[in-house]
């Protein structure tokens, strides 16, 4: 789904999360017109990793997470991104508004934000995180390798929001598998 | 092989020296072994045997199912030995009857012709000719599965005939029915071999069945051809003691050879001189055979016309409806009298039993074993 | 007397408690299991998706969504015609192995029958990806075709598309139209056989005229196996099928998973599930359930 706001920005649409039907027809299409270069849409990470590796694939529109593990591989691989079009999700810890124990859970969001809980997530999850004190708590060099030395980049990316008419998303994603 | 085919040029189907050989764990088991035998056109022949005596393996042999491993089958003086069973004009009443299950009575019938690749129209006239021929015409649209034994068996006979094959094989074909109508279709096929004048073949375990419908019989055992001749012959000149224990009930005596001429021998039995016809293969004098005399032919009481003569003592008497049997002890051991229910001997303790040479017949024994009296 | 009329009293038959007792777990089970879900995915078909939330009243507007789809109807047609396709080859495969198997297997029957459904012993997975390395640009097949010569540079038309989609399928669901095959080539009476070549028939002609009618059932009940086993799946497709080749599972999954839209993936899976009762409704006419 986030192609679809990726391929609306490079049409240079303003907000990609907020598209009409005449800006989601521009985007099916692009897709359509790059489709016969598609190999594989690929579902998870790994499944992309092994793709390269494997050279089915040579050039993907992926996240920085596939090019860490392939580069820790020593994978040739290089990557690039389109200045100011960029799009993002950060995962989000939110409270229930009928939680029994509201300050245990914010206790656990504290602790999540400290620099050990972002450690922990970026140790496991080979993701990038997301406060200035996580970047601090795993080193200027693996902060660089994460794209966390300037986190004024936050600033620049699209990030993921709910969009309105989904369904049609939904069905134009379909369409360009089917 | 053309010479051996010229040669038996009236024979329509010709055995000649055929072994079926299957390969066991203790080595070759020889289910057929060398046998040779001729049905001559129109011959109602019968292979007689138990179970395991090679009677269906040579039926098998002459309608392709096997091939023999040493010796030739000829069907009309032609060499089929290695035709597969789809280019051989013979055809099958197999013992389970074998009717096709997905397809109607008549469409089993019209089998044989469709794939002799007759039009439809050609074949339904045939086919209802059939129906009516074997008294089923109401049956043509039944599955088998709808039929009884005897219904079934009428089709399976209506199939094999209907392309008129130069002969037909039935392989026990009466052993699925009642004992009540297996006479009654016994009848029935005797009548259909003599009005189509079509030779079969007819493979049985049940002697009586074979000694009523047969022109010939070859009886069978171990694989091999006992005796082959008319059920006459089988049953009252036993050639070897196999046939003459196989076939119906008799009494032997074991004895030696005194004298011999071309019509008659002399044979001493525990030291008294029976008279009896002399065997085709002549012994010697002084060897040892069997002598075997029919229950039924032994003579209660005194007989002029008799050669031989007897006298004993009733051991026991059985009552078996219409006749009576009787075990005599006499001095040649003991022997068993078939007599007509009421009889005016019955129930005598000292009786004198006569037969006539004629009906006492010998049987060469293998030299190393004198046999004893069954 | 009392014996007189004791006897004369007709005795009342005895309500079978042992039957019904018995047949209680096996209706506790198809309802929880079977009804029951068969139930709520009715339901939820009829429901429909507003801001992330299921409402819950009626609605046909799911299925219209699928009929006036042109993606989704491409989708359908896709979906059908690859289970068909793999249903026929797979029966193509079958019944010359039945046949031979059981005509000619001997005393390595059972053995050669172990064999055909030995990949079922293996994780259905396993058996996808083994097609991945086989078929893939550095797999098997392309290393075989470049060290002969027949190829300069490994091809890229072996992997991720319809080929690929129904090898896979192809082999995978190959175990679950050989074993109704087989078992309908060994009901098949020995005397038959011999009966139809007694009547002059051919080997070709007693196949196609005795063989083939008897075991037919066993194709079929096979045929119902491959192809709602076909129709249901998402995996092969997403593993090694084209990029622009999803069928109706994957629909249904990214419905249920992705897309959270639950009432359009319950309509999807109904229309699976009519598809596949239409196909066995065809088949059971022909007496298959017998053979399964």
């Amino acid at each position: 789904m986030m192609t679809i706001a990726d391929v609306a920005l490079w049409l240079g649409k303003d907000d990609p999360y907020n598209l009409t039907d005449s800006d989601l027809a521009e985007v099916k299409e692009k897709l359509l017109e790059l489709r016969p270069h598609i190999r594989k849409f690929w579902t998870t990470a790994g499944e992309l990793a092994n793709l390269f590796q494997s050279g089915e694939v040579v050039l993907a529109h992926a996240w920085p997470l596939t090019y860490t593990q392939l580069s820790e591989a020593e994978f040739p691989v290089g990557s690039v991104s389109p200045r100011g079009k960029l799009t993002g999700w950060t995962d989000s810890w939110m409270i229930s508004k009928n939680s029994r124990n509201a300050d245990a859970a914010y206790q656990w969001i504290d602790y999540i934000l400290s620099g050990d809980g972002q450690k922990g997530v970026m140790d496991v999850t080979g993701y990038s995180g997301a406060t200035t004190l996580g970047a601090e708590a795993i080193g200027s060099d693996r902060a660089k390798e994460l794209y966390m030395d300037d986190l004024s980049l936050h600033s620049q990316i699209n990030m993921w929001q709910s969009v309105k008419n989904y369904d049609q998303w939904v069905e134009l994603w379909n369409e360009i598998r089917s | 092989m053309g010479t051996s085919a010229g040669s038996h040029s009236n024979s329509l189907v010709y055995l000649e020296s055929v072994s079926k050989i299957y390969p066991t764990t203790a080595g070759e088991f020889y289910a057929v072994q060398n046998v040779t035998l001729e049905v001559k056109p129109g011959e109602f022949f019968s292979l007689l045997g138990s179970s395991g005596s090679g009677k269906t393996t040579t039926l098998r042999l002459i309608g392709g199912f096997e091939i023999p491993e040493y010796g030739q089958v000829f069907i009309g003086g032609e060499d089929v030995t290695e035709h597969p069973p789809y280019r051989r004009d013979v055809h099958t009443v197999f013992q389970s009857y074998a009717l096709f299950p997905h397809l109607t009575v008549a469409e089993n019938i019209a089998y044989p012709l469709r794939i002799a690749g007759l039009s439809r129209s050609n074949i339904a006239p045939r086919v209802q000719e059939a129906l009516r021929m074997f008294r089923i015409p109401e049956l043509g649209d039944r599955r088998p599965s709808q039929l009884s034994g005897g219904q079934q068996q009428r089709v399976a006979l209506a199939r094999a005939l209907i392309s008129r094959p130069k002969v037909l094989l039935l392989d026990e074909p009466l052993s699925a029915l009642d004992a009540k109508i297996r006479e009654e279709v016994r009848q029935e096929l005797r009548e259909l071999q003599r009005q189509t004048n079509l030779t079969f073949i007819y493979v049985t375990h049940d002697q009586e069945e074979a000694l009523a419908l047969s022109d010939r019989i070859a009886v069978m055992h171990q694989g091999r051809v006992e005796q082959i001749g008319t059920p006459e012959d089988i049953y009252t000149r036993p050639e070897s003691l196999f046939v003459a224990q196989f076939i119906g009930k008799a009494n032997f005596l074991t004895g030696q050879v005194m004298q011999l001429d071309a019509e008659m021998a002399i044979v001493m039995v525990n030291g008294i001189a029976v008279k009896a016809v002399a065997p085709k293969q002549v012994p010697s004098p002084g060897d040892w055979v069997t002598l075997m005399i029919r229950p039924e032919r032994l003579q209660v009481g005194q007989s002029v016309k008799a050669d031989n003569q007897v006298t004993g003592k009733t051991a026991s008497v059985t009552y078996i409806g219409q006749r009576i049997e009787s075990n005599v002890d006499t001095s040649l051991g003991q022997l068993t009298v078939t007599q007509l229910g009421g009889s005016a001997t019955m129930g005598q303790e000292d009786v004198t039993l006569t037969w006539t040479a004629h009906d006492c017949i010998v049987i060469p024994s293998p030299p190393s074993s004198p046999v004893s009296s069954v | 007397m009392s014996s007189l009329s004791s006897s004369l009293t007709k005795r009342r038959s005895r309500f079978p408690v042992g039957l019904y007792a018995s047949l209680l777990p096996p209706l506790v089970w198809m309802t929880l299991l079977y009804f029951v879900p068969i139930a709520l995915l009715v339901s939820y078909s009829v429901w429909r998706l507003e801001a992330f939330d299921i409402v819950q009243e009626f609605t046909l507007k799911n299925f219209q969504t699928i009929v006036f789809s042109s993606a989704y109807r491409t989708v359908i047609v896709r979906t059908i015609g690859t289970a068909l396709g793999v249903t026929l080859i797979d029966v193509a495969i079958a019944l010359p192995l039945g046949y031979f198997i059981t005509r000619y297997g001997g005393r390595y029957r059972p053995l050669l029958t172990i064999l055909v459904i030995l990949p079922l012993w293996s994780s259905y997975l396993v058996r996808v990806f083994a097609w991945k390395i086989i078929l893939g640009y550095n797999g098997v097949l392309n290393t075989a075709l470049l060290s002969l010569g027949v190829l300069q540079q490994p091809s890229q038309i072996f992997l991720y598309n319809q080929f690929s989609t129904t090898l896979t399928f192809v082999h995978i669901w190959l175990p679950f139209m050989i074993l109704p095959v087989i078992t309908a080539f060994e009901r098949l009476p020995k005397d038959l056989i011999e009966a139809s070549a007694d009547l002059n028939a051919p080997p070709w002609t007693t196949f196609r005229r005795v063989m083939l009618p008897l075991v037919t059932p066993g194709i079929l009940a096979g045929s119902i196996n491959v192809f709602s086993l076909t129709m249901g799946d998402f995996i092969t497709p997403s593993l090694v099928g084209s990029p622009s080749g999803i069928m109706l599972g994957n629909v249904i999954s990214s419905q249920f998973g992705v897309s959270y839209n639950w009432p359009l993936g319950a309509a999807f899976s109904l229309v699976v599930m009519l598809i596949v009762f239409s196909g066995l409704a065809i088949v059971v006419r022909q007496g298959a359930l017998e053979n399964l």
